[in-house]
C-alpha cells in the first residue's frame, strides 16, 4: 500500500511537472502578450506586470552610466525589442541584475532626473532564471496577472470566483450520474435482453451520443423557455444549478450506464456469480453488493476522464446558461489572448485530473482484492492494465 | 451489440442523407431554395421558417395576369423596359412601383423588429400611406387584412407585384420588343420560401445549414483520419518494439492522456489563432492517444496468437509477417475505432466553433451555427434546433453504426 501510494504521488508529481514546464514554455512562445497589446499601459505598470509574471526584473541603479546610455541610445525601447546588453562586460556598476538580459523596457527616458531607488529598466531575464522563478511563484500559487484587465486583477481572483460555480455545476452533474446511471445499469444487467433493457440500451445511446451544446440548448429551451420550471439564466440560487447539472448528467449517466451493464452482465454470466448463486446468497445481493463492485473497477479508469468531460461539458453550459463560472474567464482569455489567463485554468484543471487520477489508482486495490498485497497482481503490472479505460474518446472524452 | 438489426439499417440510412446533404452542399441548397449562401435580406432578419420574403433570382411567376394592370400605369397595354448601354434593363414605368415597395419595406421592417414577428403586423393605415393613395393597390394589398394590424407575411406575399423588376421585365418578353404586352405576362414573380427560416443576418438558415454539414463531416472525417494514422503508426510500432521503447511510448500516452486536454487544445489556439486548420490539428492531436492505445493492444494480443508463433517457427520474417499476418487480422477491429473517432471530432470541433475557437465567419460549421442561434433560444429557437438536431443525428447515427460493425 505504502509503495503503491508513493508511486501515485510521484506519477502525479512528475505530471505536473511536466505540464508546469510545458505551459512555461509555450508561454515563451506566444506570440501577443503584455507587451504587444494594442492600448499600452503606463511603463511602471507595464513594468510591474512584467516583474510579477517573471518575465523581467527591474533594474535599480541610479549610478550606472551603462543604463543611461541605453537609454539614451534607443529612448524608443519596443516591445520585446532588444535594446542592449545589461551586464556582463559594464563599468561594474551595476547593482543587479548581474546575470545579464535584454532590455524590456525603458521605464525613465533621457533627461528624467531620478531617485536613488527608482526602477529604470525593465530587463528581461535569462530563460533558466525566468524558469526557475516561473516555477517558484507556480509553488506559491501565484499564477499572475491577467492580461484584459490590464493588469487589475490576478488569475486566482478570477479562478476564485468562478471555480466555485464550475465546481458546484461539476459535482452536481456527477451526483446525478451516479444516481442515475449506475442503479439503472445494474436493473439492465439484472434484466439482461428484457424490453427494458433494450429501451434503456438505446436512451443511453443516446446520451452518450447527445453533445452538451444540443442538450444544453434543448433543455434550456423545453424547461426554461415552453414550460417556465426553471429561470432560463443567471444564478441567483441553488435551482439555476439544477438544469446545468442535468445536462452535463444525464450524458455522463449514459456513459455509466452502459459501463455497469457492460461490467455487471459479465459477471452475472461468471463462474463467481454462479458460486455465489449455488451458496443460496440471494440475487438482490449478487446484484446490488457483488456485481456493483465487480462493475465500478472499470469505473476507477473512467473517473478521470469523466472529471475531465464534465470540466469541458462545464464551459459550454455555462456559456449556455450564461453562469458566472471559469468559463466566462476561459472564452474570454483564449480568443484575447490573455495567457497567464487560459493557463491558469488549464493548470489548475490538470491538477484536478491528476488528483483524481492518484485518487482512481489508490482506491483501486480497495475494490479489487487481486491487487492488494499478496495478491496476483500486487506490484501493480497488471496486464493489458484493466483499471485504464479502453474505450473510445466518444463515451465521455469528448463533451 | 447487435440487438436490434433494424438500428444498424436505420443508422446506415441516416448517415447516406447526411453525407448526400454534405456532398450538395450549399450550392444545391441555393438551387433548391434560390437564396445564396451568403446572400443578406436585412429587412426580415430572424424570419422563421417557411417566411417568403424575396422573389426568386432565377425569374418564376405566378401566373396570375391581375398584376399586370396594377403595373401599366399609363394604360398603354405594355410594360416598356431598355437595356443600358451595359445590358442592364431599366424600366421608368416600373419606379413607382419600386418607390412604394421601398416605402412599404420600411415600414415593415420597423415593425418588424417591434412586433412583426408575434404576428400583429402593421397598422393598416401605415401600408395606405406607403402605397401613395393608389387604390388599386391598396385594395390588392390589404387584401389579406383588416385595418388595425397586418400580419406582415400576408403583406409581403400579397405586395409581390411591386417587386417586378426590369430584369424580369427582360426575361418575360418573349418577342424581344423592348415591351412586356398582357399576352406576355405571365402574372407576379414568386417568392421563395426561407425553409429554416433566417439568421440575424437575413441569410437563409437552410443553405448555411447546408454548408455547416459539410464543413463539420469534413473537419471530423480528416481530423480522425489524420487520428488515426498516428495512433496507429505510434501504437503499432510500440507493440512490435517491445521493452523500454514500448514501456516509454506508452508511458508518454497515459501522462498526455491524463491532462485535461481539450483545455490545452484552447490554450495552443489561443496562442496560435483559430482557424479550421488549426483546429483540425489540435483535434487530431487530442484524438489520436485512444488510437495509439487500442492498436498497441490488439497487436500485442495479435502476436501471441498460435498462428503468428507457427509462422515465426516457420521462418516468415518480419515484413511477411505484418503484411500477411498482422496487417490483415487487424484491419476490421482498427477500421471500427477509427470510424468511433469521427463522431468524437465532430464533437470536439463543435465545442471549440461554438466557443469561438473553430471555424470563423463567414464559413459555417454545426458549432458556430448554434452559438449564433443561443442568444435567442426564447425568440428564435429554429436557429438552434436544426443545426442541434442534424449534429445530434450526425454524431448517433456514426457512433451506432461503428458501434455495430465493431
Amino acid at each position: 500500500m505504502f509503495r503503491r501510494t508513493a508511486r501515485a504521488l510521484a506519477s502525479a508529481l512528475i505530471t505536473l511537472w511536466a505540464i508546469a514546464t510545458g505551459t512555461f514554455l509555450l508561454m515563451e512562445h506566444a506570440p501577443g502578450g503584455p507587451l504587444s497589446g494594442e492600448r499600452r499601459l503606463e511603463p511602471t505598470v507595464e513594468a510591474a506586470n512584467l516583474a510579477r509574471l517573471g518575465l523581467a526584473e527591474l533594474v535599480r541603479s541610479p549610478c550606472d552610466g551603462l543604463l543611461r546610455q541605453l537609454i539614451a541610445e534607443d529612448a524608443e525601447v519596443e516591445a520585446g525589442g532588444a535594446a542592449g546588453v545589461v551586464g556582463g562586460a559594464g563599468e561594474g556598476c551595476l547593482v543587479q541584475p548581474d546575470r545579464g538580459g535584454t532590455v524590456l523596457l525603458a521605464l525613465a527616458v533621457p533627461g528624467d532626473t531620478v531617485r536613488r531607488d527608482q526602477p529604470l529598466l525593465a530587463v528581461r531575464l535569462p530563460l533558466w532564471t525566468r524558469y526557475a522563478r516561473s516555477m517558484g511563484a507556480l509553488a506559491r500559487l501565484d499564477l499572475g496577472v491577467t492580461f484584459t484587465s490590464r493588469g487589475e486583477r490576478t488569475v486566482r481572483e478570477n479562478l476564485a470566483d468562478g471555480l466555485p460555480v464550475s465546481m458546484a455545476i461539476g459535482g452536481l452533474a456527477l451526483a446525478f450520474a451516479v444516481l442515475l446511471g449506475i442503479p439503472f445499469g445494474l436493473w439492465a444487467a439484472a434484466r439482461r435482453g428484457s424490453l427494458g433493457d433494450r429501451l434503456l440500451g438505446t436512451l443511453s445511446t443516446a446520451a452518450v451520443s447527445v453533445p452538451a451544446i444540443v442538450l444544453g440548448p434543448f433543455l434550456l429551451y423545453l424547461l426554461a423557455i415552453r414550460f417556465r420550471v426553471f429561470r432560463p439564466g443567471g444564478l441567483e440560487g441553488f435551482q439555476d444549478l439544477i438544469l446545468p447539472a442535468m445536462t452535463l448528467g444525464l450524458i455522463l449517466a449514459g456513459v455509466l450506464q452502459r459501463m455497469t451493464r457492460a461490467g455487471a452482465s459479465s459477471f452475472l454470466e461468471g463462474p463467481i456469480a454462479f458460486a455465489l448463486r449455488a451458496r443460496g446468497i440471494p440475487e438482490h445481493r449478487i446484484v446490488g453488493v457483488h456485481a456493483l463492485r465487480h462493475a465500478a473497477i472499470p469505473m476507477l479508469g473512467f473517473l478521470p476522464p469523466a472529471v475531465a468531460s464534465l470540466l469541458t461539458g462545464s464551459v459550454v453550459v455555462e456559456t449556455v446558461f450564461h453562469l458566472p463560472g471559469v468559463a466566462r474567464y476561459l472564452v474570454g482569455a483564449a480568443l484575447n489572448r490573455d495567457h497567464p489567463m487560459v493557463m491558469g485554468v488549464v493548470l489548475t484543471y490538470s491538477v484536478l485530473l491528476v488528483v483524481c487520477t492518484a485518487i482512481a489508482d489508490l482506491v483501486h486495490p480497495v475494490l479489487d482484492p487481486r491487487l492488494r498485497p499478496g495478491g496476483p497482481m500486487a506490484q501493480g503490472t497488471v496486464p493489458g492494465d484493466p483499471g485504464r479505460r479502453s474505450e473510445p474518446p466518444s463515451e465521455g472524452g469528448a463533451p | 451489440m447487435t440487438r436490434l438489426p433494424p438500428t444498424r439499417l436505420a443508422a446506415y440510412a441516416g448517415l447516406a442523407l447526411l453525407f448526400a446533404l454534405a456532398i450538395a452542399g450549399p450550392r444545391a441548397g441555393t438551387m433548391v431554395t434560390g437564396y445564396g449562401a451568403d446572400e443578406q435580406h436585412t429587412t426580415f432578419p430572424f424570419a422563421p421558417p417557411g417566411f417568403r420574403d424575396v422573389p426568386a433570382a432565377d425569374p418564376a411567376f405566378d401566373g396570375d395576369p391581375a398584376a399586370f394592370a396594377l403595373l401599366d400605369g399609363d394604360r398603354d397595354g405594355r410594360l416598356a423596359w431598355v437595356a443600358d448601354p451595359d445590358g442592364t434593363p431599366r424600366s421608368p414605368e416600373l419606379a413607382p412601383a419600386a418607390a412604394a415597395w421601398r416605402g412599404l419595406s420600411l415600414d415593415l421592417s420597423g415593425a418588424w423588429g417591434a412586433q412583426g414577428r408575434d404576428g400583429r403586423g402593421v397598422p393598416g393605415a401605415l401600408v395606405r400611406a406607403a402605397l401613395g393613395g393608389n387604390d388599386a393597390w391598396i385594395a390588392t394589398v390589404l387584401t389579406a387584412c383588416d385595418d388595425d394590424a397586418c400580419p406582415i407575411e400576408p403583406l409581403v406575399e400579397s405586395s409581390r407585384f411591386l417587386r417586378m423588376t426590369p430584369a424580369h421585365l427582360a426575361a418575360l418578353d418573349a418577342n424581344g420588343d423592348g415591351a412586356v404586352d398582357a399576352g406576355e405576362f405571365r402574372g407576379a414573380p414568386r417568392t421563395s420560401p426561407h425553409l429554416l427560416g433566417t439568421d440575424d443576418l437575413g441569410r437563409d438558415t437552410a443553405v448555411r445549414l447546408l454548408d455547416g454539414i459539410r464543413m463539420s463531416l469534413a473537419v471530423g472525417l480528416v481530423a480522425a483520419l489524420a487520428a488515426s494514422i498516428i495512433g496507429i503508426a505510434w501504437g503499432a510500432t510500440a507493440a512490435l518494439a517491445g521493452g523500454a521503447v514500448e514501456s516509454v511510448m506508452m508511458r508518454l500516452v497515459d501522462v498526455i492522456y491524463g491532462l485535461p486536454f481539450l483545455f490545452i487544445v484552447i490554450l495552443v489556439i489561443s496562442l496560435v489563432g483559430p482557424s479550421t486548420l488549426n483546429v483540425l490539428l489540435a483535434i487530431a492531436g487530442v484524438q489520436w492517444l485512444t488510437m495509439a492505445r487500442t492498436v498497441r493492444a490488439l497487436v500485442k494480443s495479435l502476436r501471441s496468437a498460435p498462428y503468428i508463433e507457427a509462422a515465426e517457427v516457420m521462418g516468415c520474417g518480419p515484413v511477411r509477417l505484418v503484411a500477411t499476418h498482422l496487417v490483415p487480422n487487424a484491419r476490421r477491429p482498427i477500421l471500427a475505432w477509427a470510424a468511433l473517432l469521427v463522431p468524437a471530432a465532430i464533437k470536439e470541433e463543435a465545442f471549440l466553433s461554438f466557443l469561438g475557437l473553430g471555424v470563423q465567419a463567414p464559413r459555417a460549421s454545426l458549432g458556430t451555427l448554434i452559438a449564433d442561434g443561443a442568444g435567442r433560444l426564447a425568440e428564435s429557437p429554429w436557429l438552434v434546433a436544426a443545426p442541434a438536431a442534424v449534429l445530434f443525428l450526425l454524431v448517433l447515427c456514426i457512433t451506432v453504426a461503428a458501434d455495430e460493425a465493431r
